[in-house]
């Protein structure tokens, strides 16, 4: 059972080759440029999807298949974006200035992520509304 | 609506709609700032207030939408 140790050991190497590109100051200006690209592209996506949830499921009620497929969908989109926080973390990521960019998008996927999961009823949610700011009518118009 | 919920709600939507990720950390303490005060003023605890508001979130933007905007997907 060597071959895995020995295929385990490839990969780390590549991975760090990947993430570190400047580590051994011999790292490759377009390693760098590709790890960049990668991070920008998932932003784009990230961006796609954030917006198509304020359409499908904020701004309109959505089917119960949009709201299971968007939960699943959700949750990718936040395990990849902590994946790619520790990625731009690194010191030796060429595009510092993602690291915001990230955790600003992880901030609202949790948010999502939080408001899917709130266990708090209409009925609930209204009577502290209700409670906090009397002489509501409740329905949301603003005036 | 009462503005102090009405500013309550504005701040938690700016959050929830920026696009610019470095922007998104600035306007959460803002909003929960805003929570903070809401809840400081009510005696109601901040959490509870938070759910509240993000339960209310989505009706609040479907009754602002403008007039003859679908309110379920596929609806004409």
């Amino acid at each position: 059972m060597v071959a895995p140790r020995v295929v385990f050991c490839h990969f780390e190497r590549v991975k760090t080759a990947a993430i570190l590109p400047k580590a051994s100051g011999e790292g490759s200006p377009a390693a760098a440029t590709t790890t960049e690209t990668l991070v920008r592209t998932w932003v784009g996506l990230c961006d796609d999807f954030r917006k198509r949830e304020r359409r499908e499921i904020i701004e309109q009620i959505p089917s119960s298949q949009t709201l299971a497929e968007y939960r699943e969908e959700l949750k990718w989109m936040i395990r990849a974006a902590r994946s790619l926080l520790n990625l731009v973390g690194d010191p030796d990521f060429p595009a510092r200035q993602l690291f915001s960019e990230i955790s600003g998008k992880l901030l609202q996927l949790e948010d999502s992520w939080e408001s899917l999961n709130n266990p708090m009823t209409e009925a609930e949610a209204d009577a502290i509304l209700q409670k906090a700011f009397p002489d509501e009518t409740r329905t949301g118009r603003t005036a | 609506m009462k503005p102090e919920l009405e500013g309550l709600l504005r701040a938690y939507d700016a959050f929830k709609v920026t696009p610019e990720g470095p922007e998104a950390a600035g306007l959460r303490a803002i909003y929960e700032a805003k929570l903070d005060d809401a809840a400081h003023s009510t005696k109601i605890r901040k959490e509870a207030l938070h759910k509240a508001v993000m339960q209310f979130y989505p009706r609040w933007v479907r009754a602002n939408l403008p007039p003859g905007f679908p309110k379920k997907l596929g609806q004409l």
